[in-house]
C-alpha cells in the first residue's frame, strides 16, 4: 500500500498545476446551473489555456481575447497583448508547467500506462508546428478577417480542443442546455475529431497539444530566456553531461530554451547542481531547486514559510469558490407573470433604443407591441455567426416590409455596432437597437438574458401579431428556416 | 517473478491497452460521424445519447484495462532507461582538440566530408521552409482567398495550400535530421582514431547582463501597453467577449 502511495502521490507541480486549475475555475455553480459565469473578473486573462465559455471560468482566455482584439480595436490590442508580454516576461513557458489547466489534463492522459513515443528527430521538428499556428490561425486570419468587419477567432473555431473539452461538452452535459444540441453540425463533428485524436495522442506522447500545437506556448516560449522565474543553467558548473535533456520529455535543445517548461525535473538528475531557479532572491532561494536537503538553509524557517503560503494559497482558492457560489447568476426575469420567454407565452415587453449608422437615434421600440409579426434577432459585431446571417435578416425585411418587422438587437451595446450598420447597412429595412443593460442593472438585467438567452450569440425570437412567441432559433439561421416560420404567421 | 516474465506480462499489458484505447477512440469518432451523417438536423440530446449509447461498452472496457493499469504497474517496474544520447557533446570535446598537426590528410578529409553533407542538408532544409513559407505567405495575405461569407470553404482550401508548403520541408527536415544523426556518429568514429584527450567543454561567455536590459525593457513595456489599453477601455471587449459563449469557439455552430 505504501507503495502504491508513494507512486501516485502527487508532486509539488501537480499540486500546484491543480491548485490553479481549480483557481481559474473557481465558479463551481456553473458546473450545476449550466451557466457560464458573466461577472467583472472576466475583465482579466488568465495566464493558462483556459477557456472562457467553461461554466467554471472565471477569467478572459488570453488566446480568444488575443484573436477577438484584433477586431475590436487598437486599446484591446494594445491591453491583450500587454498581458500576454506581461506574462510571458514574468514567467514564460513555466505557466505551461504550473498554472496551465489544460497542460495538467495532459499529464494526467499521459500516466496511463501504455507504450511511450519518445522524443526523436521528428518531435523536436513538429515542435515547430506550434508557431505556423500561431502565424497563421492566430493571426492572419484573424486579421484578415478583422479588415472585413468579420471577427473570425480561427485558432478556437477550428482547433482548440480546450475549447471543445471545457466549453462545449461541459455546457452540453448540463440538462438545462439541451437546445444547443440543436446547434451541432460540421464545426463540432470535427472539433470532436480533432479532441478524441488529441486525447489518445497525449495518452502515448507527452504534452502532445503542448509541444505541437499550442500557439499560448509558442508566443510564452519567446521570452522563456528573458522571463523573471523559470530554470537556469549555470554554464560554469555544466559539465555538457546531457543527461538533463535525456531526462527532460519535452522537445529542448539545452535547459531553458523555448522549448523548456520550466517544471525543474531536470535539476534533479543534474549532477553538478547546474540548473537553479531563477527570480527574485526573495523568492527564490539560492540553489534550492538543487541542494541537498540537509545543506538548506534555515530549514525550519523555510518550513514555517511553506506552511503559511500553502494555508494562504488555500484560503484564496475558498474564498474564490465561496465568493463566486454566492454570486447570482441566473436570468433576473421582469415581475411581470402574465409574460414570458417560451414559445407559447406573450413575450416580456422592452423598450429597446433605436441605432441607425449615425448612433442612438432617442426613439425606442417594443418588440413585443409592434402589431405586426416580427422578427428579433440579438447579434454582435463581434460574433461571427450573427454577422454571417444579417444577411437573411436583411432579405426577409425588405420582402416582407408591409408585413413584417425585423428587429436587430446589439448585445451589450457596444459601441462598433453604429460604425458598422454604416457600412454594411445604412439603408436597410431591419430597425436596429442596442440591448442596453438599464443604469445600476448587471449583464443579466439585459432584454437578451430576459428572453431566455443563454449567453449564446446569435438568438432568434419570432412573434405574432399579438406579441407571443412562435419560434425560437439558438445559434444560425437560414434564409429558409427564417421565412417558413414567418410565412406560417403572414 | 522473474524479469522475463515481468516484461511478457508488460507486453501483453500494453498490447491490450493500446488495442482497446484505438478501439475505444474508433467508436467516439464514428459515432460523432455517424450522428451528423445520419441525423435529422437539428439534433436532439436524445438523439445524440442514443447514437453514443452502444459505445458504452467498449470505452468502458477501455477504462477498466487503464485502472488495471495502475495497479499493475508498480507491482510489475521497467528496467532502467538506457544511457543518455551523448553524440553531439562527444563530437564538440572531440572537435574543440587541436587536430590541425596529428590529422592525416585522408582522416580530414574525411571528417571534412561529414561536416560539408550536414551543412548542405541544413541549408536545403532552410531553404526549402523559406521556400514554402513564403509560398504560403503569399497565398495566405491575398486577401480575395479568404471569402467573407464562405469562411469555412475558404480555410480548406488555405488547408490544402498549407500542406505541401510545409509538409515537404517537414519531410525533407526528418530525412536531414536522422542524416546528421548517422553523420554525426560517423565522424565521431573518425574522430576517435586521432590520439590525444578531448578538451574540456569551454564556458559559454556571460550575456545576463544584456538578458536583464532586455527583461526589464519587455517588462516596462507590457506595463505601459496595460496601462494605455486599459484606461483607454480595452477591457470591455474582452468583457464582452468572455461573458457571452461563442458557440464557434467551443465548437457547437
Amino acid at each position: 500500500m505504501k507503495n502504491f502511495i508513494q507512486k501516485y502521490w502527487p508532486s509539488k507541480r501537480k499540486w500546484m498545476q491543480l491548485y490553479f486549475a481549480l483557481l481559474f475555475n473557481a465558479n463551481l455553480k456553473g458546473f450545476v446551473s449550466g451557466n457560464i459565469y458573466t461577472g467583472s473578473t472576466k475583465v482579466a486573462c488568465v495566464p493558462g489555456l483556459n477557456c472562457y465559455s467553461c461554466p467554471g471560468a472565471v477569467g478572459a482566455c488570453p488566446l480568444g481575447s488575443l484573436q477577438g482584439s484584433f477586431q475590436a480595436g487598437k486599446s484591446t490590442l494594445f491591453y491583450v497583448g500587454g498581458v500576454l508580454l506581461l506574462y510571458g516576461v514574468l514567467f514564460g513557458r513555466m505557466i505551461c508547467g504550473w498554472l496551465c489547466p489544460f497542460g495538467l489534463i495532459q499529464e494526467l492522459l499521459h500516466k496511463i500506462k501504455t507504450p511511450k513515443l519518445k522524443k526523436s528527430p521528428v518531435t523536436r521538428l513538429l515542435s515547430y508546428l506550434k508557431y505556423v499556428i500561431l502565424v497563421f490561425l492566430v493571426v492572419i486570419v484573424p486579421v484578415l478577417y478583422a479588415l472585413r468587419d468579420t471577427p473570425l477567432p480561427a485558432f478556437c473555431k477550428y482547433i482548440c480542443p480546450a475549447g471543445t473539452l471545457e466549453g462545449g461538452i461541459s455546457l452540453l452535459a448540463n440538462k438545462v442546455n439541451a437546445s444547443y444540441f440543436s446547434m451541432l453540425g460540421p464545426i463540432f463533428t470535427w472539433k470532436f475529431l480533432l479532441l478524441v485524436s488529441i486525447t489518445l495522442g497525449c495518452i502515448f506522447v507527452f504534452r502532445l497539444f503542448c509541444r505541437f500545437i499550442c500557439p499560448l506556448g509558442a508566443i510564452y516560449g519567446l521570452f522563456n530566456r528573458i522571463s523573471v522565474f523559470g530554470i537556469k543553467l549555470e554554464r560554469q558548473k555544466c559539465v555538457d553531461c546531457n543527461k538533463c535533456i535525456s531526462h527532460c520529455q519535452m522537445d529542448i535543445r539545452h535547459v531553458g530554451d523555448p522549448e523548456c517548461i520550466s517544471c525543474g525535473e531536470c535539476a534533479a538528475v543534474c549532477p553538478t547542481g547546474a540548473i537553479r531557479w531563477k527570480g527574485p532572491k526573495v523568492l527564490v532561494a539560492p540553489g534550492a531547486a538543487t541542494a541537498p536537503a540537509a545543506e538548506k538553509p534555515n530549514r525550519r524557517k523555510r518550513l514555517v514559510t511553506r506552511i503559511v503560503a500553502g494555508l494562504l494559497m488555500l484560503a484564496v482558492l475558498a474564498g474564490a469558490i465561496g465568493y463566486y457560489w454566492t454570486q447570482d447568476s441566473g436570468p433576473a426575469g421582469p415581475a411581470d407573470t402574465q409574460r414570458g420567454n417560451q414559445v407559447g407565452d406573450v413575450c416580456y415587453s422592452y423598450p429597446l433604443d433605436v441605432v441607425t449608422g449615425d448612433g442612438v437615434t432617442g426613439e425606442t421600440v417594443d418588440p413585443s407591441a409592434t402589431g405586426r409579426v416580427t422578427v428579433l434577432n440579438f447579434w454582435g459585431t463581434w460574433c461571427t455567426p450573427c454577422v454571417n446571417e444579417l444577411p437573411y435578416f436583411d432579405r426577409i425585411a425588405t420582402e416582407y416590409a408591409d408585413r413584417v418587422t425585423v428587429i436587430a438587437a446589439h448585445g451589450m451595446a457596444t459601441a462598433t455596432a453604429p460604425a458598422y450598420i454604416a457600412q454594411y447597412y445604412p439603408d436597410s429595412a431591419i430597425v436596429f437597437a442596442n440591448d442596453y443593460i438599464p443604469e445600476g442593472g448587471t449583464y443579466e438585467n439585459g432584454y437578451y438574458t430576459t428572453l431566455g438567452g443563454r449567453g449564446t450569440y446569435p438568438y432568434t425570437l419570432v412573434l405574432d401579431e399579438t406579441g407571443v412567441i412562435t419560434h425560437i432559433f439558438y445559434s444560425s439561421v437560414t434564409y429558409e428556416m427564417l421565412k417558413e416560420a414567418v410565412d406560417e404567421l403572414v | 517473478m522473474t524479469e522475463k516474465q515481468r516484461k511478457t506480462v508488460r507486453l501483453v499489458y500494453f498490447v491490450l491497452v493500446t488495442a482497446a484505447l484505438l478501439v475505444a477512440a474508433v467508436c467516439l469518432m464514428s459515432a460523432c460521424v455517424s450522428i451528423y451523417r445520419t441525423g435529422d438536423h437539428p439534433f436532439s440530446r436524445e438523439a445524440v445519447a442514443a447514437a453514443f449509447a452502444p459505445i458504452a461498452v467498449p470505452v468502458f472496457v477501455c477504462l477498466g484495462l487503464v485502472a488495471v493499469g495502475f495497479i499493475l504497474h508498480p507491482l510489475l517496474p521497467a528496467a532502467a532507461d538506457a544511457a543518455p544520447d551523448r553524440d553531439e557533446v562527444t563530437l564538440g570535446r572531440l572537435l574543440a582538440r587541436d587536430l590541425g598537426e596529428v590529422c592525416n590528410p585522408e582522416l580530414a578529409s574525411a571528417i571534412r566530408r561529414e561536416y560539408r553533407a550536414r551543412q548542405l542538408h541544413r541549408w536545403l532544409s532552410v531553404g526549402l521552409l523559406t521556400a514554402g513559407a513564403a509560398v504560403f505567405l503569399w497565398y495566405a495575405l491575398n486577401v480575395d482567398h479568404f471569402h467573407r461569407t464562405e469562411i469555412n470553404a475558404s480555410m480548406i482550401a488555405a488547408m490544402w495550400v498549407l500542406l505541401p508548403c510545409m509538409g515537404i520541408p517537414f519531410a525533407y527536415g526528418v530525412f536531414a535530421a536522422y542524416h546528421r544523426r548517422r553523420s554525426i556518429r560517423r565522424e565521431i568514429a573518425l574522430l576517435r582514431q586521432i590520439p590525444g584527450a578531448p578538451a574540456p567543454a569551454a564556458a559559454a561567455p556571460n550575456k545576463d547582463k544584456w538578458l536583464a536590459v532586455a527583461r526589464y525593457a519587455v517588462l516596462v513595456l507590457a506595463v505601459g501597453m496595460v496601462l494605455y489599453g486599459w484606461l483607454a477601455d480595452g477591457w470591455m471587449d474582452v468583457l464582452t467577449k468572455a461573458i457571452n459563449i461563442c458557440t464557434e469557439c467551443i465548437g457547437l455552430g
